[in-house]
């Protein structure tokens, strides 16, 4: 079974409400929310109509909030960096 | 003519907005960027699709009918249909007229027609 990861880009501010609709039905509230459905054609149209907005990568399964967190968790520590020889 | 009180345009008239007739190249860039990332999520959802044995009318009129960013003319890339215009076209976000590029293009048109014109003379002259 693999999942869609949908990632909402572009703010629907000023879009029509239909547009707006779709992405509630995707469970889409504010930018850079990232949600997960199941490969279907039903799920695959409603990306479609919000195209130019997501988006979309494809992968085996759903990530929890947790790891979705702990994705963009900057790494610890610090890098010493040296002037490059010329 | 020069300093603080020197008659621009703004100064003379008040207000003025002007937006320029066309794209610069790194608004074209990001636009090129922007067409690139909707193709990008249509392959997606295309092979996600074609894995489970799938398919979608809507995904496949698409696919029929709308070009890739690789495949759009620069014409229909950076301008869009306005019908006040007289040369019918539009630049995103603001008028224009036509891209030189596209001038460009029209130009080897012609002069491949003058090419194939000249070559169908040089035939009908050996002929007779």
């Amino acid at each position: 079974m693999s999942y869609f990861r949908i990632t909402l880009h572009r703010s629907a501010i000023g879009l029509p409400q239909r547009t707006r609709g779709v992405l509630a039905a995707l469970g889409l509230r504010k930018r850079c929310q990232t949600v997960f459905h199941p490969v279907t054609p039903d799920s695959a149209g409603m990306i479609l109509k919000v195209k130019e907005l997501v988006a979309v990568e494809e992968v085996a399964r759903p990530l929890t909030t947790k790891e979705l967190r702990e994705e963009r968790r900057p790494e610890p520590g610090f890098w010493v960096e040296r002037a490059v020889p010329r | 003519m020069f300093g603080a009180f020197r008659a621009t345009n703004a100064l003379s008239g008040g207000l003025l907005w002007k937006t320029p007739w066309r794209l610069s190249r790194f608004q074209k860039a990001r636009h090129r960027e922007r067409l690139r990332a909707v193709d990008a999520v249509v392959a997606t959802v295309d092979q996600a699709l074609a894995k489970k044995g799938e398919t979608l009318k809507a995904l496949d009129v698409w696919k029929e009918t709308m070009p890739t960013e690789a495949e759009m003319l620069p014409k229909d890339k950076y301008t869009m249909f306005d019908r006040k215009e007289k040369r019918t076209t539009e630049m995103d976000e603001s008028l224009t007229t036509i891209e030189p590029t596209g001038l460009l293009e029209r130009l080897e048109c012609i002069e491949l027609e003058l090419h194939s014109k000249m070559v169908s003379i040089k035939i009908g002259e050996s002929l007779s």
